[in-house]
């Protein structure tokens, strides 16, 4: 009886000794070298103060997608370029006479003629 | 005009100098109000000028024709441009370029442009036909 007392203590010697290497090691890891000093962070920022914004009314619903409707084709047709004559483009002035040349040019030129 | 024309057109018309402006003067009855439509309906096809050049290379003509001809010739001279003959005649039935062509005569006639050619550029009227230089110095003087 004595003698098996005595092994299990041995044995439970030798479990503890195997057991305390791995139960120390945990606190042999060195700390991140990456983490700055307390000191160098930033001051924390504060969390805003404002209320939340209520939630939106449950009897809201979005109308944009019910109110848009596809872009109609462009209907816009080129406007035709006025006939050249001589190389100037003819054109008709408020009152209805005709016009040859720049609108924007600088100097206008009426011509009083009769064909005959 | 038809002498000094095409030079003022390729001087100053066609590089945007000048905007030329035709304006009729009835001075001779009939003959003047249908050749005034015949240009003016022309232009209603995109070809006032080259009917106003025609009727001024023609003159001759058109004091060889009868009043009452001259719808015919009229109608000649827009098929040889090639114009819409159809176009053509409904635009003089229907009397519009004739109105216009008169309401311009009735206004001009109010600031005293009774006879032809009578120009005005650049504030100033210059009355009869001037040779090219007249022209070149009002225009090159400016505004």
């Amino acid at each position: 009886m004595e003698r098996m007392r005595s092994l299990l203590l041995a044995l439970l010697l030798l479990l503890g000794a195997c057991a305390a290497p791995i139960a120390q090691a945990p606190t042999s890891i060195p700390t991140s070298p990456t983490v700055p000093p307390a000191a160098t962070l930033p001051p924390p920022t504060a969390f805003p103060t404002a209320t939340p914004a209520p939630s939106p009314s449950p009897t809201l619903e979005p109308t944009i997608e019910a109110t848009l409707e596809p872009s109609p084709e462009p209907t816009l047709e080129p406007t035709p370029a006025p006939p050249l004559y001589k190389g100037a483009p003819e054109g008709r002035d408020a009152v209805g006479a005709y016009t040859l040349g720049d609108p924007a040019a600088e100097l206008v030129l009426t011509d009083y003629s009769d064909f005959l | 005009m038809l002498t000094v024309e095409p030079e003022l057109i390729a001087q100053y018309v066609a590089t945007g100098r000048v905007l030329y402006v035709f304006r009729p003067v009835l001075n001779h009855s009939e003959r003047s109000l249908r050749a005034s439509e015949a240009a003016f309906c022309a232009g209603e096809q995109g070809a006032f000028w080259p009917m106003h050049e025609r009727l001024f290379v023609r003159q001759d003509a058109l004091w060889a024709t009868a009043p009452g001809d001259f719808p015919a010739l009229m109608a000649t001279y827009a098929a040889e441009l090639g114009l819409d003959a159809d176009a053509f005649a409904a635009c003089a039935g229907a009397g519009n370029a004739l109105a216009t062509v008169q309401a311009l005569d009735a206004e001009q006639r109010t600031r005293g442009i009774t006879s032809q050619p009578i120009f005005e550029i650049a504030g100033r009227r210059i009355v009869g036909a001037q040779p090219l230089s007249v022209f070149q110095g009002l225009i090159e003087s400016g505004p």
